[in-house]
């Protein structure tokens, strides 16, 4: 399996849903972005946390938060709006955090059968 | 958004406080928030209350909880919140208290807090509970109560399954027989003290048996009553049916001895319609002797910490021993004392300070006394407690050491004759206002103890002799 199995499966159910994959595992200074996915005029940074056993949402600090704006800030150069997204996933299926804030609120939560 | 509301409560001092819990969580990465000025020990339940979801197969809302404790404004600590969360979360609203403690494996445990804010809850107006299950003595104490009681939080789930039954009464301790007390006028002197509600102060050379007579003192105090027991059980969360007993060492300090504003009692709440026996009195600290005084005008003590301001009930009877002097031989009938009159004053100027002052009764403790058997004291001491609540029904008083002196005169009527008698005696030794109602007062109960319904020049005889044992000790410095 590869090392990135699980950012594969969130990468083509994007794609299934219509969005348009601009880049995976992109490096920046500020550190890694794992999908960066366009759909319309809206732009997604997605971060995948998979684990066994436990929610991997709670993996998800604030400070993990913060580089993934300040990484998104730095690809936009600052001139467009953005979203974050964050899929928890775990060998039963996913739960897909839409707009997440730096505060850790989101707009919408759904559960997706990633599998 | 659904938000749940359960009641809970806590306690300020023996007070209740209700506290509405409302339960919420919308949307976002998952957390677990508790505001409302929420200590250590409540902040805790998280941990607890996710795993014995979990022992249920049942799991915390995705997404952000937030539970808010109301009013926000009262700091909360305790475990005993953990019930209310779980039952929010499997079962929704209620409008029954509800109290308990939860561990990881679902089981539902009392703690003393619990069932401080049970009773205290109880006694404000509260009927409807869901609680731990609770001891068959401590449901006795409640009768009107409806509890609802659980042993794992899976019996919140079926309403229809079988109800825990209250598990049985703590055992009565064992107490130390006032039989062992030797001397026939020490064993009179206790139960004086015990029948009128009297201060009583135990004077005498080391090794005589002052703190044993004081540590025996409650195996002739009546057992408590169902309203009492209550009380005990606001204040302390345990419940006996001996009255509580606290002895205490001179090395206390201030806050542990009146209690702290941050919610733990202090020893005078702990001895509340019980004993305090305070070993070696003058040695306790000056701040704790002279805030005593407040605390038995009142029979409560204010403790503020910040913003709050907690008050304690403090009724208790007060047995203090002491030595005569520094070296503890002054007045033995062989040994000689080593201390210079100055010392001796200074010693004994503790006891007649402003605490000292409402010790009624002083006794000088002997070796060699005489002794004789007393038959059935308790019995004896429940009868004049009868007796005296009759007398002054009405009036707030219950005993005769709980009577003000400026109301002696009016509330405990002395004929002419007795009336002389105290008159010649206050004459001869000098006595101060102060010290005729004292005597009054212990004449009064010396009187009840032996059935009589007037006081005669022999009890008087006999109470005036509890008040010379501090004249004697200075008129052997001179």
């Amino acid at each position: 399996m590869s090392k990135h199995f699980s950012e594969d499966a969130v990468a083509s159910l994007l794609v299934k849903r219509g969005y348009q994959i601009l880049a995976q595992n992109l490096l920046l200074p500020t550190g890694e972005v794992d999908i960066v996915a366009l759909r319309h005029t809206e732009l997604v940074f997605v971060e995948v946390k998979y684990r066994t056993g436990f929610d991997p949402a709670e993996t998800i600090s604030k400070k993990k938060l913060d580089r993934l704006v300040s990484s998104a800030l730095l690809y936009t150069a600052g001139q467009r709006s953005f979203r974050i997204d964050v899929f928890a996933c775990t060998p039963q299926g996913c739960t897909w955090y839409k707009g997440v804030s730096q505060g850790g609120n989101c707009q919408g939560m759904e559960w997706v059968d990633l599998w | 958004m659904e938000i749940v509301k359960v009641w809970s409560g806590l306690t300020y001092g023996d007070a209740f406080m209700p506290v509405e819990m409302q339960l919420t969580y919308g949307p976002g990465l998952p957390v677990f928030h508790m505001v409302g000025m929420v200590t250590e020990s409540t902040e805790e339940a998280k941990e607890r209350v996710r795993y014995a979801l979990k022992s249920i197969g049942r799991s915390m809302p995705q997404g952000r909880v937030v539970v808010a404790f109301l009013p926000s404004e009262l700091t909360k600590s305790g475990s005993h919140f953990d019930l209310a969360i779980v039952y929010g979360f499997v079962k929704g609203s209620s409008d029954r208290l509800i109290v308990g403690e939860v561990a990881l494996d679902g089981s539902v445990r009392t703690t003393q807090h619990s069932l401080r804010v049970i009773a205290s809850a109880y006694r404000s107006g509260w009927r409807k509970f869901i609680c731990p299950v609770l001891p068959q003595d401590v449901v006795g104490v409640m009768p009107e109560a409806d509890f609802f009681m659980v042993e794992h939080v899976q019996q919140l789930l079926s309403d229809s399954g079988e109800k825990p039954s209250p598990t049985s009464s703590s055992d009565v301790p064992a107490l130390d027989a006032f039989e062992d007390v030797q001397g026939f006028g020490l064993k009179q002197a206790a139960l004086t003290a015990a029948a009128g509600w009297h201060h009583l102060l135990l004077m005498g050379n080391p090794g005589v048996g002052k703190t044993m007579v004081a540590e025996r003192m409650n195996a002739v105090m009546p057992e408590l009553d169902n309203s009492e027991r209550l009380d005990v059980l606001c204040t302390t969360g345990t419940l006996s049916a001996v009255r509580p007993y606290r002895f205490t060492s001179w090395t206390s300090t201030p806050a542990g001895f009146f209690g702290s504003a941050k919610g733990v009692a202090g020893e005078v709440t702990l001895a509340h319609d019980g004993i305090l026996v305070m070993d070696e009195f003058p040695q306790y600290r000056k701040d704790i002797l002279e805030g005593l005084r407040t605390v038995m005008d009142t029979n409560s003590v204010i403790s503020s910490y910040g913003n709050q301001r907690i008050v304690w009930p403090a009724r208790f009877l007060l047995v203090a021993t002491s030595n005569p002097c520094p070296c503890g031989f002054l007045g033995h009938p062989k040994k000689v004392c080593k201390d210079s009159p100055y010392q001796v004053q200074r010693y004994l100027g503790r006891l007649s300070g402003p605490v000292a002052d409402r010790i009624d009764l002083h006794y000088w403790v002997k070796a060699d006394e005489p002794d004789a058997k007393l038959d059935k004291p308790r019995d004896r001491v429940l009868e004049v407690w009868h007796r005296q609540r009759e007398r002054w029904q009405g009036t707030g008083f219950s005993h005769a050491g709980q009577i003000p002196g400026d109301r002696v005169d009016e509330l405990i009527s002395v004929s002419p004759t007795v009336r002389a008698a105290l008159e010649n005696a206050v004459e001869k030794h000098g006595l101060s206002k102060r010290e005729k109602h004292k005597i009054i007062r212990i004449s009064r109960t010396i009187a009840d103890l032996e059935g009589h319904v007037d006081i005669t020049v022999a009890h008087l005889v006999q109470a005036l002799s509890y008040r010379m044992v501090l004249p004697w000790l200075r008129s052997l410095i001179q």
